[in-house]
């Protein structure tokens, strides 16, 4: 097991490495004037060189390389440009909100997706596995944007129940503000009875996190179908049944357990399409996040601040799935002795 | 419990008897705006930044409607023919940080924004000194004959800074930060999220009842967004596109408040980048803008046509014929400008903060490519990164979008900031047709010096100075703009609160 | 349609056509559906030009925003431009970008792919490990930085979707090799001194096509997707081009109030998705039927 776990981050650190290598490839060698991008406003000559001089770019391109990689590595992205702070300290203030997001938005998923997709795999070809799989062919065929058009024009433009965009009631964050414990606006106002910001943040992180569930949900049932198909298919399960054991026991018990590893891949697979997903939901719900802060980076055309939510996002993703496959070992006892 | 609650009530009844104040609601108006801040130092900006420091700041003089009204100052008269100007200051005016305005303070203000130099500290370049004989009187001594009670009532540059502040430096007033002697001070601004001002306790001009109390101003780009806060209640005032006030109307909570504004619309014409350099080939150009459409259906008569650069409600404009939309005359004079036909291709670059600009592009887009001509567009989410890309001629397109209002009360601004040449100064600045003419920057600085003499002068110079601008065609003026407050019926008060030469609501006149 | 029929004939018994016919759509009822609608929308695509009743571009500034009525189906936009044409002609650049990504992603993942598996140690190691970076972004990420980088536009979206999207292929690609390259036939090809270029190119390349065929028609859809979501977010289509994606972002401004602006767009979205992978799901379940086991 410590075999394959040292060869696993050995792989990863490659990883890592490529992820940045891609991010100096677009923020230094594709652009045709990085320094004046980095500059932004309008640059004297004498600030171009300046900053020319300060990103090395006068250097050859292999130091330019290794002084980019140690910058990233000692966590300096450099400042923003749209509001002048370090990047760093923009995506700390921003993950706690992208991470409520995705976090709510995954158990919400799982919660209905793998229940619904164990039930259509038990009740093949009923009518609610039928449905389950016509959910499942029409849900990835939705675009993000129009969902959440959709959503909007439903629960804000018809019904007037839910704000359209945003995190929190702008009168709320100044007279009410939350006190940051977690970054978690939800944990944060229960923690500290702020009863009005709570409703305020539930109501604002509502269409957000439903849009992110439709759109997700889908993928999850499909899978989660095939891969309980595929176990009610092996041999000690119909071993199962053919000694009688009770019905339950067996889905819930032996089935359930089999596709723990798939569930897992899934768990891994639907927090990237989540990651994914919130750039352009959290563009749509002006929701802070780091999605949020890639979009509007690239549109204001700051460099520093959309390759630092780039790098960052990407190795959320590469955690994430680190974290899945070192829990495959804690699912599966057998694979602790490869 | 029902016993400790019936106290809590007598308790909340008491305090409101003793102290009114205390138990009365703040009163807030929120304001979302899809423009970004960039700075709240008075002397540096020279943008969208006055709806919110004309609030936290005075000028010495109010222009009202042609007469020049006091504020700061109570009593003034030039000598030496207008090189010399002597201010009585208004007594028992304090700064937000308690200090009091005398003729120190003053001096210390337009002398800081003169030596800074930036925004529109170039309208005292000629500000030789200003002598302080007593706490109440401050002397301006200039190098030439100036007409600084015009000048000095403007909405750029002419603001008197408390010392504080300038001590402290930009920084400082960026964190939220204000030191003037307005209604209001500054007391939250995030360039990017949001601006914060709230009533200044110890007002020289003192305080009623229904006055407005705070003024939140969100950063909200989306403009849908900006009109579903309206609807819910949410916001206050917004600026929305003027499509959407048919739709608003609808709802009794919002009401449209219209007044003269002295805003106008333009698309310059880069006149240094090929092929909008050639004379011949702007000129064709003008033939393809709708005029008739763009002030009917996308202003939706919120405007009226555009006689020359400066509008025509301000004295000094002159009476151009702007364009007539006439495809076949284009095609005819791109034909003859010498511009190969394969070359018949123009970016056009705009911020996408005003819904009208857009419209307006996409329909000469479509005109445009009937007879044979690409406008490739180049929307800017932002006026920063507009100005950023549109400022340096590398990154810069073939038209740039601008909605002009002057810096003082006289045309001089539209004119010196848009299409005076930039020789030996950073950027484009305004002047974002690449103008330089020697002729026009001479007869513009006749004019300017003008003003400091007579009127009639100054508007024959004006003229004569706009004739060579448009002989030139620098841009498609095609525009001035009604000024437009969209509100819930709850505020009360845009009648006193808008002056055309001022782009602010005065907030302090406002009702809620 | 036509090539999955052939490849029908030589397996199945010698019933009549029409019988087998008739067995192929019970079978594969939501592939037929899928090629049903996917057949409008080509057709619409084609002769957009023909059978629009207006010019997509074509502005009445007076009939700006109205709601669909019987001259307008869909309505119109802020330009009084007819929505129902523009939706058609925006069939034309969905599936053209749709099909230039799958197409470019194999052009450069399939090479990749066929190297890696035919060469297998030290080369194999290499070239997957650099796809495997490029499998770290989360999906659309990568894209959008790429675009970033190269500046918006049609075909930046169009090379920066390829561009992450290739290693699927090359995976796809060395996966089919690997599982070839131990027949006899190759190594037959081998030991006569056949060189490796033509035992790749004659050999290897015609036997792992179906794999690729199955993922590029099931990407299809994601292709015309992830290129609608660039268009929305302003870094692929720009105006005058028309895009569906384009045609969603730009009603924002009032579809709260003219729900129509945003309507047919998205809808057109949704349907050709639906269609294209309805056909992939079939696809796969015809080409590959040890892989495809149901939906």
């Amino acid at each position: 097991m410590l075999k394959y776990v040292a060869l696993r981050l050995v792989l990863l650190i490659f990883i890592v490495f490529g992820v940045a290598s891609i991010t100096f490839v677009l923020s230094r060698v594709l652009p045709s004037s990085p320094a004046e991008l980095m500059l932004g406003g309008r640059p004297t000559v004498e600030q171009v060189a300046a900053a020319r001089q300060e990103l090395g770019l006068d250097l050859p391109l292999v130091s330019q390389y290794f002084a980019y990689i140690r910058e990233i590595f000692s966590g300096d992205f450099g400042d923003s440009l749209r509001t002048g702070e370090p990047v760093l300290a923009e995506i700390g203030k921003r993950i706690g909100a992208t991470f409520e997001l995705t976090t709510l938005s995954i158990i919400f998923v799982l919660l209905i997706g793998i229940p619904l997709g164990v039930l259509s795999a038990v009740r093949q070809n009923t009518a609610l596995d039928n449905s389950t799989r016509a959910i499942a062919v029409v849900g990835v065929a939705i675009p993000s944007f129009i969902l959440a058009m959709v959503l909007q024009l439903v629960f804000n433009g018809m019904l007037g129940w839910l704000p359209l965009q945003g995190r929190l009631d702008r009168l709320i964050s100044l007279d009410n503000p939350i006190e940051t414990v977690t970054g978690l606006f939800l944990v944060d106002s229960l923690l500290t009875g702020n009863w009005s910001a709570f409703q305020s943040a539930l109501a604002h992180i509502t269409l957000p996190v439903l849009t992110l569930t439709i759109l997700l949900l889908a993928m999850v049932v499909r899978i989660t179908r095939n891969s309980m198909v595929e176990v009610l298919k092996d041999d000690y399960i119909r071993t199962a049944f053919a000694y009688g054991l009770p019905k339950k026991s067996i889905y819930y018990r032996h089935a359930l357990k089999a596709t723990l590893i798939p569930m897992l891949t899934i768990v891994g697979l639907t927090y990237g399409n989540l990651l994914g997903g919130a750039v352009v939901v959290e563009y749509i719900f002006d929701w802070p996040g780091l999605g949020g802060l890639l979009v509007f980076s690239i549109i204001e055309n700051d460099y520093p601040a959309s390759i630092g939510a780039t790098l960052f996002l990407a190795a959320i993703y590469l955690l994430i799935n680190l974290i899945v496959d070192l829990l495959y070992f804690v699912v599966d006892p057998r694979l602790r002795s490869v | 419990m029902k016993q400790s609650n019936q106290w809590v009530l007598a308790t909340t009844f008491a305090a409101s008897l003793l102290l009114p104040s205390v138990a009365m609601a703040e009163t807030t108006i929120t304001w979302p705006t899809q423009l970004f801040y960039k700075s709240m130092n008075p002397a540096v900006v020279f943008d969208a930044e006055t709806y919110v420091i004309g609030n936290l700041y005075e000028t010495l003089f109010l222009y009202d409607n042609g007469e020049i009204k006091p504020r700061l100052a109570v009593k003034w008269e030039k000598s030496e023919g207008g090189k010399v100007w002597t201010v009585k200051l208004r007594q028992g005016v304090k700064f937000h940080d308690g200090s009091v305005l005398d003729s120190a303070a003053v001096k210390k203000s337009f002398e800081y924004t003169r030596d800074l130099g930036k925004g529109a500290g170039y309208l005292y370049g000629d500000l030789e000194t200003v002598d302080t004989p007593d706490a109440e009187t401050a002397v301006f001594k200039f190098k030439k004959p100036i007409a600084f009670d015009l000048v000095a009532s403007g909405q750029y540059g002419s603001y008197v800074i408390g010392p504080a502040a300038i001590d402290n430096g930009d920084d400082w007033m960026n964190a939220g930060n204000s030191v003037g002697t307005g209604p209001y001070r500054l007391s939250k601004f995030e360039t990017t999220k949001i601006t914060v001002i709230e009533k200044f306790d110890d007002y020289w001009g003192g305080w009623t009842e229904g006055q407005v109390d705070r003024v939140i101003q969100p950063v909200v780009l989306e403009a849908s967004t900006r009109v579903q806060m309206l609807k819910s209640g949410e916001a206050d005032v917004a600026d929305v596109p003027i499509s959407q006030l048919k739709a608003l109307a609808v709802s009794p909570d919002i009401s449209v408040s219209v007044s003269k504004g002295w805003r106008n619309s333009q698309y310059h014409f880069n006149t240094q980048k090929y092929p909008t350099d050639n004379k011949a080939f702007r000129e064709a150009l003008t033939y393809l803008w709708d005029h008739d459409t763009v002030q009917k259906e996308i202003f939706q008569g919120y405007s009226t046509r555009s006689v020359g650069p400066v509008p025509a409600s301000m004295w000094g404009h002159g009476s151009y014929q702007t364009g007539t939309f006439d495809p076949q005359k284009a095609l005819e004079l791109l034909k003859a400008s010498g511009i190969p036909e394969k070359d018949w291709k123009i970016e056009a670059m705009y911020s996408n903060s005003n819904q009208e600009q857009i419209d307006a592009i996409e329909l000469f887009q479509a005109n445009a490519a009937a007879i044979g001509l690409t406008v490739e567009l180049l929307p800017q989410q932002s006026s920063k990164t507009y100005l950023a890309k549109a400022r340096s001629l590398a990154t810069s397109a073939n038209m740039h979008s601008m909605l002009w209002y002057p810096a003082y009360p006289t045309p001089s601004d539209w004119l010196y900031s848009q299409y005076k040449s930039r020789e030996g100064k950073k950027g484009a600045g305004f002047n974002l047709a690449y103008y330089a003419n020697p002729e026009f920057d001479m007869a513009l600085a006749e004019a300017v010096d003008a003003e400091g003499i007579s009127i009639e002068q100054a508007t024959k110079a004006y003229k004569a100075a706009q004739d060579i601008l448009m002989s030139d065609t620098p841009a498609i003026f095609f525009a001035d703009n009604t000024r437009i407050t969209v509100h819930s019926t709850k505020v009360t008060g845009f009648e006193n609160s808008s002056n055309p030469a001022y782009e602010t609501l005065f907030i302090y006149n406002l009702r809620k | 349609m036509s090539e999955t029929m052939e490849h029908d004939q030589p397996s199945e018994s010698r019933a009549p056509f029409r019988l087998r016919a008739g067995a192929f759509i019970t079978d594969n009822r939501l592939f037929v559906v899928g090629c049903l609608i996917f057949s409008v929308v080509l057709i619409a695509a084609i002769f957009a030009p023909f059978i629009t009743p207006y010019s997509p571009s074509k502005i009445v500034m007076s009939e700006r925003l109205l709601a669909p009525n019987w001259e307008h189906w869909a309505g119109t936009d802020r330009f009084g431009r007819d929505i129902m044409s523009r939706v058609v002609f925006g069939a034309r650049t969905s599936l053209a970008v749709g099909l230039s990504v799958m197409l470019l992603a194999i052009v450069i993942g399939g090479p990749i792919g066929l190297i890696s598996g035919y060469f297998g140690g030290w080369v194999d190691t290499i070239l997957m490990r650099i796809s495997d970076v490029f499998l770290a972004f989360p999906p659309l990420l990568l894209p959008i930085a790429i675009t970033a980088a190269l500046g918006p536009g049609l075909w930046n979206a169009m090379f920066a979707l390829a561009v992450s999207w290739f290693p699927w292929y090359a995976r796809i690609m060395r996966g089919a090799v690997m599982r070839i390259r131990k027949e006899l036939f190759i190594d037959a090809a081998k030991t006569m001194g056949v060189s490796h270029m033509v035992i790749m190119v004659r050999h290897v390349l015609p036997n792992s096509m179906t794999p690729t065929i199955v993922q590029g028609s099931m990407d299809f859809g994601y292709a015309i997707l992830a290129a609608a979501s660039l268009s929305f977010i302003g870094l692929g289509v720009r105006p005058p081009g028309i895009e569906w994606g384009l045609m969603a972002a730009t009603s924002r401004v009032q579809f709260l109030s003219h729900y129509w602006t945003a309507l047919a767009p998205g809808i057109a979205i949704f349907t050709t998705v639906l269609a294209v992978n309805l056909i992939g799901d079939g696809l796969r379940d015809i080409l590959d039927p040890k892989h495809g086991e149901d939906s």
